[in-house]
């Protein structure tokens, strides 16, 4: 993962803030000026999974699998309990689209890990005790991941060193975030 | 941005805030322990439908309002490893119970190596469960039934709504039984409300 000759390609403006505590790739190199899409599937994976919250859709997504697994019952005696035997089904088959989504729909995280988060907690008392309790802890910890994560605000001019201050902490990195979600949303 | 990914908001680089995360964390915890506590508290039935792992219930006391039983072969899911040299088919005792309050409920989970562990209706309250149907291979206990009728098509069986048989199958039903010192080898559970006061979930390496 730490393999700093890769960087100059990989790479993006954004990148120059903060060190990242989620990846550890150093997160340096603001200056360089060519903003090349990477080319090489490695590259394009690697920034394919920072583009969107993949952690948190990933542990949602395992979380749900895990508690459709625990809930393998042959469908005729599920439908003999009824609607709510269906519903122990529904509710983590859901969770796992809604894992699906914060993949492929990242602008729309916010929706979705909330989702996530009632559906993760609704399966507690539908489906097993949640997978006995592994299935939704992960999809807890999954929604949060994605609910927490954010694009790195959109530097106003070209990016420059002064950029890279790490102490413009949270408060101030949040708010162009809101906007920007804001204006990503309406735009879809 | 570079004219190479300006415009789509998405394929930004982003990264998580971990104040945010542990907020949404400390949040989501509060609400699970809630769940836990109302589920241990024996306020919220839980439901659920366990199938393909033998797993083990034990019990001092089951009191059942409208029982049936019959026999049925069970299929395990392709290339199962609890296959063994069955096959992959098992012949089960189904036991339906209507209502059913079940007193010191143990059930144990063999989960590869490690029990999943429950306990719970072991200080006063009982567990209850609505329609409770279980698959097993053995059934071990002292039992009294009220009204049984021994030898019944397992397919006419009406003591619990909606569960019965395959037609030419020996079947039995009761209005009430009563069930001591309970032990079931269960290969599938199915309750659609199960309250379990005092719950305690826990590993273990030995079971119930």
């Amino acid at each position: 993962m730490t393999d700093p000759s890769a960087d100059p390609v990989g790479s993006v403006p954004a990148q120059a803030g903060p060190p990242d505590r989620e990846n550890t790739v150093p997160a340096g190199h603001a200056t360089v000026a060519t903003h090349r899409r990477p080319r090489e599937p490695r590259h394009r994976w690697r920034r394919w999974r920072r583009t969107r919250p993949f952690w948190g859709a990933l542990f949602v997504i395992l979380g749900a699998v895990e508690i459709l697994v625990s809930m393998k019952v042959p469908l005729p005696i599920i439908l003999h309990i009824g609607l709510q035997g269906l519903a122990g089904f529904i509710i983590p088959f859901v969770l796992l689209l809604s894992g699906i989504f914060l993949l492929f729909q990242p602008q729309h995280r916010m929706f979705y890990s909330i989702i996530a988060m009632v559906l993760a907690l609704t399966t507690w008392i539908t489906s097993n005790l949640g997978g006995f309790i592994i299935g939704m802890l992960l999809a807890l910890i999954g929604a949060s991941l994605a609910f927490a994560w954010s694009p790195r605000p959109v530097p106003a001019t070209a990016p420059t060193d002064e950029a890279k201050t790490p102490e413009l902490t949270d408060t101030r990195v949040d708010e162009p975030e809101h906007t920007a979600h804001r204006a990503g949303t309406a735009g879809t | 941005m570079s004219t190479s990914e300006a415009g789509v908001q998405s394929t930004r680089e982003g990264r998580v805030r971990w104040r945010r995360f542990a907020a949404s964390m400390i949040g989501t915890g509060a609400l699970s322990a809630a769940l836990v506590a109302l589920t241990a508290e024996g306020v919220l039935a839980v439901q659920f439908a366990i199938s393909g792992i033998p797993f083990t219930v034990t019990a001092d006391r089951l009191d059942g309002t409208g029982f049936a039983q019959w026999a049925e072969l069970d299929h395990m899911a392709e290339g199962s490893p609890n296959e063994g040299d069955t096959g992959g088919q098992v012949v089960v005792i189904v036991s339906a119970i209507d209502q059913a309050e079940l007193t010191n409920l143990c059930q144990s989970i063999n989960m590869g190596g490690i029990n999943m562990k429950i306990t719970a209706g072991d200080t006063g309250t009982p567990v209850t469960a609505r329609t409770l149907v279980v698959d097993s291979d053995d059934i071990a206990g002292n039992a009294d039934f009220k009204n049984i009728e021994i030898g019944r098509d397992a397919s006419t069986l009406d003591k619990v709504p909606g569960q019965r048989g395959l037609i030419g199958i020996f079947g039995q039903q009761a209005d009430e039984v009563v069930i001591t010192d309970l032990r079931q080898n269960n290969y599938a559970t199915t309750a659609a409300a199960f309250t379990l006061p005092h719950l305690r979930m826990r590993f273990s390496s030995d079971g119930c």
